[in-house]
Formats: structure tokens, sequence, C-alpha cells
């Protein structure tokens, strides 16, 4: 079994936006309906990891991230989370640091 | 060959010469009328170290300037990238409407601060290796929760309509702006000192 990859600009936005769908697009919530969970579903069911590219998107805001990996993070446990994750980003690695914090310290909206 | 290295080369010559003179004025110490080629030797090995250790002391104080420099610009940079942040949110604040385009540049920021911060870390470990780490991990951690709670969800609610920030959205946001802002600048006189 090969692991799973999303590519969030191209497969989601260039753009993330805020956290819940009602806010406007490419929200943390449609992120995590659309692609993230059944993604990592998969790839959890498959024992396999889940590679996520973070580069070529303008930024994430702290809201898209809290309501995607932040979310996944309290409904799966952030152990089950990062054993499945693997994030990258050659362009600015702060951002695998920034999702991995929110993982390990999800915040309940 | 600058001005203080001349200075030094001549006092250290005339310290010699005053040596000199006292060793000469000491009954228990004779000179010879002639010189030895060991004698001559001597004299030049002195005169190189006399020149070479000033030249020597100002090409190295002149590194570690140079250095200093390069992370107080980089310090500059997130200074300005942070003054760019606020001016944007009270222009918002002020204007009353925040529209996707004013998100975006807020957002893109946050980003450039990242980066930037990892080119001054790579500077720092490689420059002052045993300096700063804790100095370092403060401004990282400052800055993410400057942009944890500067690019929540009251500046991204409600994407589809220009909107306004609440008071306390914003005397959070002059907090952490503020805060980054004095630990930027912390930085930049502790590296002064190194």
């Amino acid at each position: 079994m090969s692991d799973y990859i999303i590519n969030i600009s191209e497969d989601f936005s260039r753009n993330p936006g805020a956290r819940y769908i009602s806010d406007g697009k490419y929200s943390g919530e449609a992120f995590l309906n659309d692609i993230l969970e059944p993604t990592f579903l998969k790839a959890k069911s498959e024992n396999v990891k889940l590679r996520i590219l973070l580069d070529n998107v303008i930024g994430y805001p702290a809201s898209f991230v809290s309501g995607s990996f932040g979310v996944l993070s309290l409904k799966y446990g952030s152990e089950i989370v990062l054993n499945h994750i693997v994030l990258e980003s050659e362009l600015n690695p702060a951002r695998v640091e920034k999702i991995i914090y929110e993982i390990q310290n999800p915040t309940s909206k | 060959m600058s001005k203080l290295s001349i200075i030094i080369s001549i006092i250290i010559a005339i310290v010699f010469f005053i040596i000199g003179i006292i060793v000469d004025n000491i009954p228990y110490f004779t000179l010879s009328n002639e010189f030895e080629l060991d004698d001559l030797l001597s004299i030049l090995i002195t005169i190189i170290i006399a020149i070479s250790i000033p030249l020597y002391l100002q090409k190295w104080q002149e590194n570690q300037r140079t250095l200093k420099d390069l992370v107080i610009d980089d310090i500059r940079e997130l200074l300005k990238i942070n003054d760019e942040i606020a001016s944007k949110i009270s222009n918002c604040k002020s204007s009353g409407i925040i529209n996707n385009d004013d998100r975006k540049i807020v957002i893109e920021s946050f980003d450039k601060i990242d980066r930037k911060i990892a080119i001054l870390q790579s500077q720092i470990q490689e420059n002052y290796p045993n300096k700063s780490s804790g100095h370092l991990l403060s401004i990282q951690t400052i800055s993410r929760e400057y942009w944890s709670n500067t690019t929540g969800d009251e500046l991204m609610k409600n994407q589809t309509n220009p909107s306004v920030f609440s008071q306390n959205y914003y005397d959070k946001f002059r907090l952490h702006s503020d805060k980054f802002e004095k630990e930027l600048k912390l930085f930049a006189h502790r590296v002064n000192k190194y």
C-alpha cells in the first residue's frame, strides 16, 4: 500500500479561509469534511501515511488550521493523527510547526 | 592601514623603545655594539607582530560588526512587517471595513514573519551557536501566539461580506503586536552585546 497525498494548493485552494463553511469559501470545515478526514480515515484503516503538502499557498489563517487539523485531533486524538499524518513544507517549515502545535493543543470552539 | 592601527603600532614601538632605554640603564645589563643575525631577526619579528596584531584585531572587529549588522537587518525587516500588519489592522478598524484583500495581506505577512525568523535562526545558529536559543524560542512562541490571535475567527469570519472586528479583538491585537515588537527590539540589543 502506498501513502496518500493531499496537496492543499492543488486539491483545495491557494487561499485557505475561515473556520466554518458559513464564514465563506475554502473554510477549515470544508477542507476537513471533503478532503482531510476521508483521506485520513483511508490512511488510518490501511495503516499508511497521509502526506500533506503545505506549499504554494499564500498562508494559513489560525482559524483554518484550528477548524481542520484541530477538529481532526479532537475527534481522533493527537497521537493517532500525528502517527498517520506527515506535514511537509519546503518554503516555510514554521507552517508544519504551527499545525503540529494545533494538533497537540487543539482548541474546541 | 587605518589611523587606529598606525597609532597602536607607534605606541607599541615607543613602549619597546622605552623598555630598551630602561634595560640599557640597568647596570646588570650591558649592550654590545655588534649586531648578531638572530638579534636582527628578533627585531624584525617584533615589528611584524607589532603591526599584525592591530590589523588582526581590526579585521576581527569588522567581521563581528558585519555579522551583527546582518542579524540586526533581519530584525529590522521583522519590525517593518509588524508595522505593516499593525497599519493594515488599524486602517480596517478606522474604516470599519475588512475585505478579502486585507485578510490576504495580513495572512501573507505572518507567513513572511515565519520565513524571516527561520533565516534569523539559521544565522544565529551559524555565528553564535552557544547564545540566543532561549531568546529565539521566546520570539517564536510570541510570534505563534500573535498569529493565532490575529488570524483567528474574528479576522476571518463573514468572508463574503465586508465586516469589522470588535474593540476586544483590536485591544488583543495591539497587545500581541507590542509584545512582539518589544521582544524583537530586546533581541537586537542583546545581539549588539555579543
